[in-house]
């Protein structure tokens, strides 16, 4: 008898002939360059072969991604809260925010196969822990009094203490607590049951902790960590007494647990959500806390029970008034308006387009001429579409999964790295770090913003001076819808000055060395694909939004995942030159307190107020010798 | 061979190579933009429809003693209780006007399609439903009485250039406030008025309402009173108008408590400017600051009084229209050093949403 692997051996050759793979070669003749596999990319939507599922918990209570809580209706569920805190309540939630009856529902498809993608939960205290210099109480909460006080805390130190400049003159000061023995499980699983509306388990599957690629508290992720913010700059490292900012009403204060992995690499573990309708149960069990599983009351909506809230596109590419049903995923895209002279846009011109943003599908989520409101995005009526919600930012601490907006930048060859500047050498728009968001966050605030239902239509003027080559409309995008929670960066070229297309600096790439298939950028964090990792620094270049030389090197060197030398430069850094730029916030990354409190005063310095982190410390002392444990590109 | 085995090799295959297309695809450079025929710019403005004086009312009125600050904000209880439902918006401009749909529960209001014109801005008429105005009633601190509302412009100019216009105020008025006062006051000086005949185009040219307040915190959204302010017009009639409990003042008093004085200087900043009919040329409305600080008197919280007032010119119009006066600091005072080695500042913010000329 032959075995089954033998007979997978003897199969293998035969299909690879039959169907004209060559599996043996590894250049890209696949022509995906990390964009993952054609045949099952899972993050492709109702375009491959699974959904997506984001699963976030809060306090006890699961919530939409817009950080509604979720209600259990009628759910006989003794474990979980009549009343939830509601994360959108109040910056900061301070004890006088109550719990309240949650109304929200969390819809998920009837026989539609989905993945877990993400699983997030968060427990926090916010003015709870006000003693400036008490690094113990914020831990000695989290060990003992949090949600997560079931876990394995045997091994926690304090380890990276974060100064940040949030805006000029005000800091915030983020202590991680670090290396507990539940951060560095990685024999720990997670059960996923869905049970019916009498708590019958109708189907089940088991996620490894390393099915998940990410849980990096740069991204977002996996933290603990104590929050001083507010604050105006210390007057010299380690001062122990917090002084108010200018312009700030208070200093606030906030221990956090988060515990989030997402993104799964093993596009097999899916699972049928089981054929109901009304309301059941999905229940998440993790190992490392088997009892007190996290539970997601769902309603079973079957296709045909949903609405018809989008719309068809037309052939010219806009969307038209004829209703049609919603699928999951989200495409963007844009028309743009001709150019005068009909082949480019010149210098003092005007880029005029329309955004259209669908689903996987190519349904529009919204009308030709406008987008949901912000209150359509909380109330869950927006099709998916996420907007820039504070609340989720700081009170749950995502990082940019909602704020779908764009960026007008070019061109592609002069993008390089800003360092101490609030504005880049090359032309953009906004001028800031900020995209243009479809509904500012300030919108919030003003008289009718939270219920303004966007323009679709843009325009962007150029300046007099525009230098030549190609340009980037970047549209930064967010969808939740049934349970799958999806970012997408996408790049619009368009010409200006000259028909000839120029390209990107091509400084730093490689990234589909680790991160191709279900792992691919496409599907990580923003959703933009390595092709276009060179736009990663048009926004991430000032430290309240991270700067890109910042996170980019922490997230690598505290991974447990990446299996690459952290020393040998050469894989993300395509030019020597790119590598020659040390900063104390690039080497900091990797090298924390390399330099003790020599140069701990830098970082309470303003973005714009050299010398400070940004400054190059090549022509200071490291210019004959770069690091002789860095493998650096050739000359 | 099993066909559960050959399933399976197959599927592995398959996620392992990658193929199947039969082609290889293109390595993605990067999508160019689609060109194509747009329809022509259209703008969208927003903002909320509400009456002033029962935001003024509910201000004056809110109990205890640590209260939001007088702001049009978006959740500000204020606009929760004067906030006007079922009102419509037109945008009247150089070419045809433009109008919402009903204004939602919270006021709002939403204009989509409005052409740009970078000359001649907009105004936004505010027009009632049909029917009494209903106002949230629930938990509010001033019980309105009963009123009839009426087509309200707002002579703050919407300057539509740009794609988006958000944030805008469109204020409305009722007869039981200070139309009513003016009404009163010219019965008592001899000439029978009702508000009606006061908003009729043959027996006056217009009723202007003006709220006088000191600087905004937050662009023009705090909507503070202004005490101690004189007024002068170059035609017309201008009273202050103030308010007390209604029952409480003189007589005249409208059923919202607000009267009419000959006195120019206001208690709150609230003046009403009485046109002549058949009046088309533009009229000058000034406004002084008479505050006199007390010798040693810290400056307030908009900076040192008496503030500065810029004239207002007003091009009549029937009916009634309400403007906002923003008084600022003395621009002659010494300004605070500037620091020759501050550093450059973050981009201002993009704030064309404002479409202020």
């Amino acid at each position: 008898m032959i075995s089954p692997f033998k007979s997978l051996l003897l199969t293998l050759p035969v299909l690879a002939l039959i169907t004209g793979c060559n599996l043996f070669d590894t250049s890209d003749a696949e022509g995906t360059r990390g964009r993952g596999a054609t045949a099952f990319d899972p993050y492709d939507s109702s375009a491959s072969g699974a959904i997506s599922l984001s699963l976030l918990s809060f306090k006890g209570c699961a919530i939409l991604p817009n950080g509604e809580p979720v209600t259990k209706g009628g759910l006989v569920l003794p474990n979980y809260p009549d009343a939830c805190l509601n994360l959108n309540a109040a910056i900061p939630l301070t004890s006088a925010i109550l719990p309240v009856p949650p109304s929200a529902r969390m819809n998920v498809k009837p026989g539609e196969l989905y993945f877990l993608r993400e699983f997030s939960a968060v427990d926090l205290a916010h003015e709870v822990h006000t003693d400036y210099n008490d690094r113990r109480t914020p831990a000695a909460w989290a060990r003992l009094q949090s949600d997560f006080k079931d876990l394995d805390w045997s091994g926690l130190t304090v380890g990276h203490d974060d100064w940040k400049v949030l805006d000029p003159g005000a800091m915030q000061r983020e202590t991680y607590y670090e290396n507990a023995a539940w951060m560095n499980s990685d024999t720990d699983t997670l059960l996923l049951e869905v049970l019916d509306a009498d708590g019958n388990v109708r189907t089940s599957e088991t996620y490894k902790r390393t099915d998940f690629m990410a849980e990096n508290a740069a991204t977002g992720h996996t933290r603990v960590s104590f929050v001083v913010a507010g604050l105006a700059p210390p007057r010299f490292p380690d001062d122990p007494v917090p002084v108010k900012a200018e312009g700030r009403e208070a200093i606030n204060y906030l221990s956090t647990v988060k515990v989030s992995f997402a993104n799964s690499i093993n596009p097999f573990k899916s699972f049928t959500m089981p054929d109901l309708r009304g309301e059941g149960l999905i229940r998440l069990t993790w190992s490392l806390m088997p009892l007190k599983p996290f539970l997601f009351p769902v309603t079973f909506v079957p296709e045909n029970e949903r609405p018809d809230s989008c719309f068809e596109m037309g052939p010219n590419g806009l969307p038209t008034d004829v209703a049609v049903r919603c699928g999951f995923g989200l495409k963007q895209s844009v028309v743009v308006a001709p150019p005068q002279n009909g082949r480019f846009l010149m210098p003092g011109e005007s880029l005029d387009f329309v955004v259209a943003l669908q689903d996987g599908d190519g349904h529009a989520l919204h009308p030709r001429d406008t987008m949901p409101s912000f209150n359509d995005y909380m109330g869950d009526f927006s099709n998916g579409l996420a907007y820039f919600n504070s609340n989720m930012l700081i009170n749950w601490r995502d990082t940019s999964a909602s704020e779908s907006g764009f960026k007008v930048v070019g061109p592609l060859q002069d993008l390089k790295v800003v360092n101490g500047a609030h504005t880049p050498p090359y032309f953009a728009f906004p001028t800031g770090v900020e995209p243009a968001y479809y509904i500012h966050p300030a919108a919030a605030y003003r008289p009718g913003g939270k219920s303004h239902r966007p323009n679709t239509r843009y325009t962007v003027e150029l300046p007099p001076d525009a230098k030549p080559g190609t340009y980037a409309l970047l549209l930064k995008g967010h969808r939740s819808y049934m349970g799958e929670r999806l970012n997408r960066l996408d790049p619009f070229f368009f010409q200006v000055g000259q028909a000839e297309p120029t390209k990107y600096p091509n400084q730093i790439g490689n990234c589909q060395v680790c991160h191709n298939g279900p792992n691919s950028l496409s599907n990580l964090h923003h959703g933009v694909s390595v092709d276009h990792v060179e736009t990663c620094k048009v926004c991430h270049y000032d430290e309240s939004v991270g700067h890109v030389s910042d996170f980019m090197h922490r997230i690598h060197i505290s991974s447990r995942k990446y299996a690459q030398n952290k020393g040998d430069c050469t894989l993300c850094h395509l030019t020597r030159e790119s590598t020659l730029r040390p900063s104390l916030i690039a080497c900091a990354g990797c090298h924390p307190g390399t330099h003790g409190n020599e140069y701990k005063h830098l970082e309470f310095e303003n973005l714009a107020s050299a010398p400070n982190i940004y400054g190059n410390c090549a022509n200071a002392c490291h210019v004959t010798t770069p690091p002789a444990e860095h493998v650096l590109p050739l000359r | 061979m099993k066909a559960r085995s050959l399933t399976a090799t197959f599927l592995l295959a398959a996620s392992l190579g990658g193929c199947s297309d039969s082609e290889p695809i293109p390595p993605e450079e990067g999508t160019n933009a689609p060109i194509g025929e747009l329809p022509e710019r259209r703008a969208t403005v927003s903002g909320v429809v509400y009456d002033p004086e029962a935001f003024f009312l509910t201000v004056l009125n809110f109990p205890g003693e640590v209260t939001p600050p007088p702001a049009l904000f978006e959740d500000t209880p204020y606009l929760l209780f004067s906030a006007i439902p079922g009102a419509t918006v037109r945008l009247a401009g150089s070419g045809s006007a433009v109008s919402s749909g009903a204004s939602s529960f919270a006021g709002i209001w939403q204009v989509e399609g409005v052409p740009l014109d970078a000359t001649t801005p907009y105004l936004a008429e505010a027009i009632p439903p049909a029917g009494p105005v209903e106002f949230f009633t629930e938990g509010a601190p001033f019980p309105l009485p009963p009123a009839t509302h009426y087509p309200t412009t707002s002579l703050r100019p919407i300057q539509v250039n740009v794609n988006e216009c958000t944030s805008q105020t469109a204020p409305m008025v009722g007869s039981a406030g200070a139309l009513d006062a003016v009404a009163q006051y010219l019965t008592g000086e001899g000439t029978p008025t009702t508000v009606e005949q006061l908003l009729d185009p043959a027996r006056t040219g217009g009723v202007v309402l003006f709220w006088v307040h000191p600087p905004s915190f937050f662009y023009d959204y705090f909507v503070i009173p202004l005490d101690s302010v004189v007024g002068e017009t170059s035609a017309g009639t201008l009273l202050s108008v103030n308010w007390a409990p209604p029952g409480v003042g003189p007589p005249g008093q409208s059923p919202m408590g607000f009267f009419a004085s000959p006195d120019p200087t206001g208690f709150f900043g609230y003046y009403a400017l009485v046109l002549p009919p058949g009046l088309t040329t533009p009229v000058t409305v000034t406004f002084k600051d008479t505050y006199a600080p007390a010798p040693g008197e810290p400056p307030g919280p908009y900076g040192v009084r008496p503030l500065v007032i810029a004239p207002v010119t007003v091009q009549p119009r029937p009916g009634v229209s309400v403007q906002r006066v923003f008084a600022y600091p003395d621009p002659s005072l010494p300004a605070p050093p500037v620091d020759p080695l501050e550093d450059p500042p973050p981009p201002p913010l993009d704030e064309r949403w404002l479409c202020q000329p």
